[in-house]
């Protein structure tokens, strides 16, 4: 008897903890964008040119208004945006998913903001002197701005901001500490009670020194949300984040709109902040509401919700809005690209001839079709189509699928086709075993199209379907061939953690003296233009060498309610830094 | 008696402590960590070193479970690392969401089923109970994604009779009874879905149970005398 109960209390047990690893494993996919990720691609499209997919700039446009739902009409002063659900951490310090960013967006405002292309534009901060040597950064703030209690905002506040970040005790997704500020180490290891390279000039005048001149650093120190000292300070000493922690679902900032319910699981509303310093926004509340992948194309359709942030792009879902009439579709290449990696430790691999070879022989244009059909494009750099640092495509190898080619370096490489039909080299036979994350539906379709390929060149790819995480593990521990991830981007081009000899994301063993030598170079320049050359020789050092078999970079989409127009968006800015904007017809 | 179940509760520590063990290392042993899974590019060995400092992801294994299971049996649970607030918190907001649909599910589920499976016992071999069987078994057959997405195409978009989803009107503030109508009308959808799948399996064991009490001596006796 008792036996039985144990029995069945572990059964239960048992159960209850594969349920709990299956809810785990969602927030992989929500990971914020500009920190991150580890996209598990969703059905989606590509063909060459953006122009092919939507209009010259991305849109696809209603067709016929008349068509808007009555139930979305009749929301007058309300606009209701659909995304995925939130982690209710409302401040721009501690949040981590994508979801959680868009709301801290309209709830705090930045020292400075990133632009349409990437670059940096004023905010809080109303201009920025950098010094000739590139140490000290003096950000001039306005004097209009107030958080939304009425206090106003002051240099006081962005120096709290900045002693968050670096608290010992913090655990967020962002890293300050990169931007090097002097007396960093003593403040986060040590007993200094401030950070020394913070000088409050005046109320409106703040100074940051760093101890190295790096091209980042105006981002890392400039694109945060300012939280005021007045209410999360209370009582902060080094060390002692729990006030603030406590109040994550009470936030107060000086953003568009301001907090006003937050319901988990279902919706957090916000109303406009009258007295915001770039304007009150047009329209008076603002809802974000939780939808699911099942749902989100009803959801429009009915009027239920008014814009949708998540909708996967894929050939059926883009005609079926089309169907609907009413709704502007914004299309933008997504800010991250899907990678092939190969492990550079094994010998095999350490011959650029012979990934050269594999990407000649692998059809990637075929791969992508097949899983995005025209909504992604091939990609051979690792940086985004629309960045300002991507080179003329001219100037780089497009690696088009070409067996004859990928044998010739093969042959040149040594590696002999035997008797059965496989190449070897010193004996050794060519084996590529291919740890692919299960399910995911490129990894479904590189596996036939390699293995097919791959046989004709005389190598035989073996692939093994697994867990995502065991994948990442394999790739740590350098127990694989090859395998498929895939890595987002920020407005930063700046690669050095992946591909600079002791990059820390660097665990494929990748190494490349000239490649080192130009992201040394990038990280320490700070003129625009002579970063750009840097990069473009990069970019054409790393296409020429690749790292990686660079496969495609995909689209993302905003579906909008056309009853709502004034939105302007790019890869690098999101809905919800252009929601203050929007206006109602 | 009483030192029956004193006997049995202490007995059940071993076992209880022995499948905490195996869950902790269930989840302790599988490839990778939180810090892994966000799979930030951004992030430099220092940082990633300090984070696992700060959630205690550093420490020996069996050092880890003694300050978990000491955490437990203080009634601490510690801190979600996703929601950054206490564990019982996020439990507190989300238990209950499920909690009403199963309970409601299951009283539905009971209901509908003894009436059901009994009168088809008792009709045995008529139309009504050849006919209740075959709709059992369909409804059994069902795959839930499909019922469900089909049902919200036909009620939440076609006919617009019951909402797409959340469990509230987005916006409202409704309270009192004009509150329970608005979570009714959400819970629906779900229920009746839910209702849908689990109820054959019962209705079979109601009828097949009433059917051998039915068939037993006594009530043919019962039934003889009338």
């Amino acid at each position: 008897m008792k036996k039985k109960i144990s029995l069945v209390l572990l059964g239960l047990l048992l159960i209850v903890s594969l349920f709990l690893t299956a809810c785990t494993k969602s927030p992989s996919d929500t990971t914020e964008p500009d920190t991150t990720d580890t996209e598990q691609a969703s059905e989606e499209e590509a063909e060459d040119l953006s122009t092919q997919v939507a209009g010259e700039d991305g849109w696809i446009r209603a067709t016929d208004k008349s068509k808007i739902p009555a139930s979305s009409k009749k929301r007058t002063d309300t606009i209701i945006v659909g995304m995925g659900e939130t982690q209710g951490i409302f401040n721009p310090i501690f949040y981590s998913t994508t979801y959680d960013r868009y709301v801290n967006d309209v709830l705090f405002s930045k020292l400075v903001e990133v632009d349409l292309d990437g670059g940096y534009i004023p905010a809080i901060a109303k201009s920025w002197d950098i010094s000739e040597d590139g140490l000290t950064y003096t950000f001039h703030l306005r004097d209009d701005v107030h958080f939304s209690d009425g206090t106003p905002l002051t240099a006081k506040d962005v120096e709290f901001t900045y002693h968050v970040y670096l608290d010992p005790t913090y655990d967020g997704q962002s890293d300050l500490s990169k931007a090097v500020i002097k007396g960093t180490d003593a403040y986060k290891n040590g007993d200094a009670e401030r950070i020394e390279g913070i000088t409050i000039v005046d109320d409106h005048t703040i100074q940051i020194d760093v101890e190295e001149s790096r091209s980042p650093t105006l981002g890392l120190i400039g694109a945060l949300g300012i939280v005021p000292k007045h209410y999360y300070g209370e009582n902060y000493s080094k060390g002692n984040l729990s006030h603030m922690q406590s109040l994550h679902q009470k936030p107060l900032g000086s953003g568009a709109y301001v907090f006003e319910r937050y319901i988990p699981g279902q919706e957090v509303r916000l109303v406009a902040n009258e007295a915001y310093w770039k304007g009150a926004p047009n329209i008076k509340n603002l809802i974000f509401k939780s939808t699911t992948n099942e749902t989100d194309i009803q959801m429009i359709q009915t009027g239920e919700t008014d814009f949708e942030e998540g909708i996967s792009v894929n050939r059926d879902n883009v005609d079926l809005l089309k169907t609907f009439g009413f709704v502007d579709m914004n299309l933008l290449p997504n800010n991250g690209y899907g990678y092939i990696a190969f492990n550079h430790n094994l010998p095999k691999f350490q011959d650029k001839r012979v990934r050269q070879a594999l990407t000649y022989g692998l059809n990637r244009e075929d791969i992508v079709y097949a899983v995005f059909q025209e909504y992604a494009d091939v990609l051979n750099i690792p940086q985004s189509r629309v960045s300002w640092a991507y080179p003329a495509e001219e100037d780089i190898n497009q690696y088009e699928f070409d067996l004859e080619k990928a044998n010739a370096l093969l042959d040149e490489a040594g590696w002999e086709v035997g008797s059965d039909g496989y190449r070897y080299k010193d004996g050794e036979k060519f084996v590529i075993y291919f740890a692919a994350t299960s399910p995911n539906v490129v990894n479904d379709a590189i596996i036939p199209y390699a293995t097919e390929s791959y046989k004709e060149l005389g190598i035989e790819f073996i692939p093994e379907q697994l867990e995502f995480n065991a994948v990442v593990q394999k790739k740590q521990s350098g127990d694989f061939d090859m395998l498929f991830l895939a890595w987002g981007l920020t407005n930063e081009p700046d690669p050095t953690n992946l591909f600079h000899t002791t990059g820390s994301q660097n665990d494929l063993g990748y190494s490349n003296p000239e490649a080192d030598r130009l992201m040394e170079a990038g990280l320490k320049e700070l003129d625009r233009e002579k970063l750009k050359q840097i990069y473009h020789e990069l970019y054409q050092v790393l296409n020429d060498d690749l790292p990686y078999i660079f496969m495609y970079q995909r689209y993302n989409m905003n579906t909008i309610n056309s009853r709502i127009q004034g939105f302007d968006f790019s890869p690098y800015r999101y809905f919800s830094e252009s929601i203050y904007m929007a206006e109602m017809e | 008696m009483k030192q029956f179940v004193i006997r049995r509760l202490i007995q059940s520590i071993p076992t209880l402590l022995g499948a905490s063990i195996l869950i902790f290392l269930i989840f302790a042993l599988a490839p990778g960590d939180y810090i892994t899974a966000q799979g930030n590019p951004n992030l430099t060995e220092e940082r990633a070193a300090e984070l696992r400092a700060i959630y205690g992801l550093d420490k020996p294994l069996p050092e880890r479970y003694i300050i978990w299971m000491g955490n437990f049996l203080k009634g601490e649970l510690g801190d979600s690392l996703l929601f950054k607030q206490p564990v019982k918190d996020v439990l507190k907001t989300f238990i209950w969401n499920s909690f009403i649909i199963a309970l409601a599910v299951l009283v539905l589920q009971w209901t509908i089923a003894s009436v059901v499976g009994i009168f088809a016992a008792i009709k045995q071999y008529s139309i009504y109970d050849s006919l209740v069987t075959l709709l059992v078994f369909l409804a059994m057959s069902l795959p839930s994604f499909f019922i469900g997405l089909l049902f919200l195409k036909l009620f939440a978009v076609d006919y617009q009779i019951f909402p797409l989803g959340g469990k509230i009107t987005t916006g409202s503030n409704y309270t009192g009874l004009a509150y329970v109508w608005d979570v009714m009308k959400h819970m629906a959808l779900p229920v009746i879905v839910l209702t849908l799948l689990s109820i054959g399996g019962l209705t079979r064991y109601f009828r097949t149970n009433m059917l051998e009490v039915i068939k037993q001596d006594y009530v043919r006796t019962a039934r003889a005398k009338a």
